[in-house]
């Protein structure tokens, strides 16, 4: 009788833990679900980052303090999730070469980026996978923040608490992110015939 | 004194490209809603006269404006958040 009373109080508690976390965390999937789809490039790759950051969320959601910040919590999950399962089985990390950035940085310039360049609607004939392709290009230290602000909506803040750096940092890759994303962008909806070059006499 | 005078100039040069890093950067953060009222408006003063900073401007919000136009809404599958949740109830021997 009393070993069935307290499996009784156990199995409520489990039902309350699920419950709970069914309304605290179900409603950030697509926020995870969109970086994961954007860090991985690969669909599969993707599900299988959500499920096991979900999965471990629920193992530790007894840690997780209530009223404090839940996406940013689970943001967090994720980012040990990628770095140290899914990052060993998948493909390799690309390094990222700051001195190569710099050079790249340097070649793109504002000054040297052509004035036609700068057209409101640019982009707008560009498909969402050519985007994604693009995004997917960058090295992973830009992508992570240029995902997390412009995708998730983040602030300088909490990214800097996600990626360990200070708020400058996130500003100056930001910034860099942002520029190199454009460039690509650009040569590639120049190749395909999406944005003329004008002509100046 | 020629020596002298190069490390100068280097130090100048330097100085005035971090300069102008820095305030390409602040214009991130204004893009992004991170700059005080006082430096905003600083700010925007400074990219209506100069066409460069103009430019940067422009290019931070196209990036920023199409990455959020195109992705930010796009829904998890279905089928993932069933799985999960049947993982989660499997897993912890979860009733219905």
């Amino acid at each position: 009788m009393y070993i069935n009373k307290n499996q009784n109080t156990v199995d409520l508690e489990l039902q309350q833990k699920y419950e709970d976390f069914h309304s605290e965390a179900l409603p950030h999937m697509d926020a995870l679900y969109n970086f994961a789809l954007k860090m991985t490039n690969d669909t599969d790759e993707a599900d299988d980052l959500v499920q096991e950051t979900f999965l471990r969320a629920f193992r530790f959601f007894d840690k997780f303090e209530k009223g404090t910040n839940s996406k940013a919590w689970l943001f967090s999950i994720m980012k040990n999730t990628f770095i140290n399962e899914y990052r060993k089985t998948a493909r390799e990390p690309s390094k990222v070469d700051y001195e190569d950035i710099q050079n790249f940085y340097e070649n793109i310039k504002a000054s040297e980026v052509k004035s036609q360049h700068v057209q409101e609607d640019a982009f707008s004939s560009l498909l969402d996978d050519e985007v994604s392709e693009a995004i997917a290009k960058l090295p992973e230290d830009f992508r992570t923040v240029i995902i997390l602000s412009d995708i998730e909506g983040f602030s300088y803040d909490e990214i800097a608490d996600f990626i360990d750096s200070p708020v400058g940092t996130v500003r100056s890759r930001l910034h860099r992110a942002r520029k190199m994303l454009y460039t690509t962008l650009y040569d590639y909806g120049k190749d395909k015939g999406y944005i003329k070059e004008k002509t100046t006499n | 004194m020629g020596k002298t005078k190069d490390i100068l100039k280097r130090k100048q040069q330097i100085k005035m490209k971090s300069n102008s890093e820095n305030i390409l950067q602040l214009i991130t953060a204004l893009v992004d809603n991170e700059l005080d009222s006082e430096n905003c408006q600083n700010l925007h003063a400074k990219i209506k006269c100069d066409e460069i900073l103009s430019k940067e401007y422009i290019i931070q919000l196209q990036i920023k404006n199409l990455l959020k136009e195109r992705f930010s809404s796009r829904k998890s599958p279905e089928y993932l958040q069933k799985n999960i949740l049947n993982r989660i109830k499997i897993e912890n021997n979860i009733s219905n």
